[in-house]
């Protein structure tokens, strides 16, 4: 069943001691997203403040920037991060392509018309609600907007087998979709301009228990089931015929596999808008690393990117503090000279 | 565990003893260009801890800590400040940001938008009020309400009202302001006609729609004068030769933070303007 030709201990080991190391890295990046921040506050002060909340002691001092800010925010990174680097992975293997990131099946820039079209049309949605209720609005918006243009490019793209299709129906939804987004940038007054073009760079900014309770199903459901799905794009990876044979249903795969991905990157694009380069960088890089077992690849991804995000969005935070960057504009920042610098050291012929 | 938690304690007391001592002078952030202004106007900067990115003037407002663009703040950098007040514009966010703000615990007063004399005057008297400086306050809304009465007596007696174009020249067609904007405001205020009323919003306008629009007066932005390059820059734009302000050279670089602003120091802009305004002959 495998496709993996490594002998069966060998690989385990040494995937044990990959995913063990990323993990390490994300709890260091972790610790880091905790300890750094416009406010100046001590190791003993963030370590006091998270073991008063364990006991459930009362909140003192700064204790509120430490749980009521920094922690959702760390958790909210890591969950976006983890679940944008895992659909990428998923998405690469899917259609084999080195080069595909997860908003290839229309989600982000559905995504972005939903919560663009809520931010300059919605005047009469979010005017009814509270300013807070109405963000929630636009991050509704732009969830059913994600699925919406993920449903249109599968039914125009599973007409004919092969994912060829369905990769030009995800240019086409892509490219209508920015249109709309396009003619809503015109009909934007300059206060909705300002957002929507914050929207497109991405941010964490705003993450409150609140906000990162509601989306977490949607980002850990995910999460804990792509991974499960590395076997079938192991045998993906020979062809679709030859995983027929294998006994995997490649139709049935690519539906469910493009649905929860859908879900994953939408709700993320949701929350903290589009935030490029995670989806693409990450999984490239750890097939460069490792090769391409999904095994590693899955769970590999999903720790990298959690990590990477957690760094990016700690340096959003305090690279200009008291002000903060837009998160999308770091990841690609820090992601594209060092993915350069990958690319270099490889011979030709190694990369993909 | 319990013993050091404890230990932990102790230390977080003491920081906390030391942050009180200071915290009974006022510590301020200002958001929005026209509340920063305020708080100078009022003489209140020394209790300012940091401004927006909008707050440009003057000068020494700069120098203050940025918390960035006023519609994109990031809550613990500004509580990283300590400010006790926050005097905020009514649109200043995200509305996330500005919950955790506000069950931080800060005290946040928000200034409604206005973009008329008496708006003017009641913010300069609300900030006032909030900073406990009403005496200053009214000292200033009395010379504002003066030279705002000043301003409608003069606009009453122009025999014609200029039409006025306002632009901001950017990458490709220049932009015109429409309806809905401080722009068209600053304008029927100061007794000129506000023309371009066929959308909302600063649009691109074309050469030919502005050679329509005939006005007889451009006005722009003079923070910006250098980059369009002074009048005759704005005269080489196409189309802007044909209207008659360009036929007249009536092109009028004005003080878009002052003017636009709707700050105190709005009214005195909008007098200067009206003059521009009266001197054009039909």
């Amino acid at each position: 069943m495998n496709s993996i030709a490594l002998p069966r201990r060998h690989a385990l080991s040494a995937r044990a001691w990959a995913l063990g190391g990323l993990a390490a890295l994300l709890a260091v990046a972790a610790i880091g997203g905790m300890a750094v921040g416009a406010m100046p506050l001590s190791a003993t002060q963030v370590l006091g403040a998270l073991l008063r909340w364990l006991d459930g002691l009362p909140m003192q001092g700064q204790d509120a920037v430490v749980l009521t800010l920094r922690l959702p925010r760390v958790l909210m990174a890591s969950l976006v991060g983890a679940a944008l680097a895992c659909s990428g992975a998923t998405m690469q293997g899917l259609f084999r392509n080195p080069l595909v990131e997860p908003g290839l099946v229309g989600v982000s820039a559905g995504a972005a018309l939903g919560a663009i079209g809520m931010i300059v049309l919605g005047g009469a949605v979010t005017a009814v609600l509270s300013p807070l209720l109405g963000s929630f609005a636009i991050a509704g918006a732009a969830f059913g907007g994600g699925l919406l243009a993920t449903f249109l490019v599968y039914r125009f793209g599973s007409r004919r087998p092969g994912v060829a299709t369905l990769l030009l129906a995800g240019v086409a939804i892509n490219a209508i979709a920015m249109a709309g987004v396009g003619v809503l940038t015109y009909l934007a007054n300059e206060h909705q301009l300002r957002d929507l073009t914050f929207w497109t760079l991405g941010s964490l900014g705003g993450t409150s228990w609140a906000r990162l309770g509601a989306v977490a199903p949607l980002l850990l459901l995910p999460l804990l089931w792509l991974p499960t799905q590395a076997r079938a794009l192991n045998a993906l990876l020979l062809g679709e015929r030859e995983a027929s044979l294998l006994g995997f249903e490649p139709r049935k795969l690519r539906r469910r596999l493009v649905t929860v991905v859908a879900l994953a990157t939408g709700a993320a694009v949701a929350m903290c808008g589009v935030i490029g380069f995670v989806g693409l960088l990450v999984p490239h890089l750890l097939r460069l690393v490792w090769g391409p077992d999904h095994r590693l690849l899955l769970p590999g991804s999903a720790l990298a990117g959690a990590g990477l995000m957690i760094g990016a969005d700690a340096v959003a935070r305090v690279a200009v503090a008291p002000a903060e960057l837009p998160v999308g504009v770091i990841t690609a920042l820090l992601g594209g000279p060092f993915f350069l610098w990958l690319l270099s050291r490889l011979r030709t012929g190694e990369a993909g | 565990m319990f013993e050091r938690s404890r230990c932990w304690l102790g230390a977080v007391a003491l920081a906390l003893c030391a942050q009180v001592a200071a915290a009974d002078a006022p510590r301020v952030v200002a958001l929005g260009g026209d509340i920063t202004e305020t708080v100078y106007a009022l003489d209140a900067q020394q209790s300012l801890v940091g401004v927006d990115s909008t707050s440009l003037w003057p000068a020494a407002a700069r120098e203050l800590p940025n918390v960035g663009y006023v519609r994109q703040l990031a809550a613990e950098g500004v509580l990283a400040l300590r400010p006790n007040l926050i005097l905020a514009t009514h649109d200043a966010g995200p509305p996330p940001v500005m919950a955790q703000l506000r069950e931080a615990g800060v005290r946040i007063e928000l200034m409604p938008a206005t973009r008329t004399p008496e708006g003017v005057v009641a913010k300069v008297r609300e900030i006032g009020r909030a900073l406990g400086r009403e005496a200053a306050a009214d000292a200033i809304a009395h010379r504002i309400e003066t030279q705002y009465a000043e301003l409608s007596k003069a606009v009453a007696g122009m025999k014609s009202h200029p039409r006025v174009l306002f632009l901001m020249a950017t990458e490709g067609s220049p932009k015109a302001g429409g309806r809905e904007t401080a722009a068209a405001s600053a304008i029927v205020l100061a007794g000129g006609t506000q023309i371009a009323d066929g959308f909302t919003g600063y649009k691109p306008v074309s050469a030919e729609a502005l050679v329509a629009l005939a006005p007889d007066v451009i006005l722009l932005m003079r923070e910006r004068a250098d980059e369009v390059g002074g009048v005759s820059g704005v005269l080489q734009l196409p189309g802007v030769a044909l209207t008659p302000a360009g036929k007249a050279r009536r092109i009028v670089f004005v003080d878009g933070q002052a003017l636009l602003g709707f700050g105190p120091r709005n009214a005195e802009h909008e007098l200067e303007l009206q003059r521009v305004f009266a001197g054009v002959q039909p």
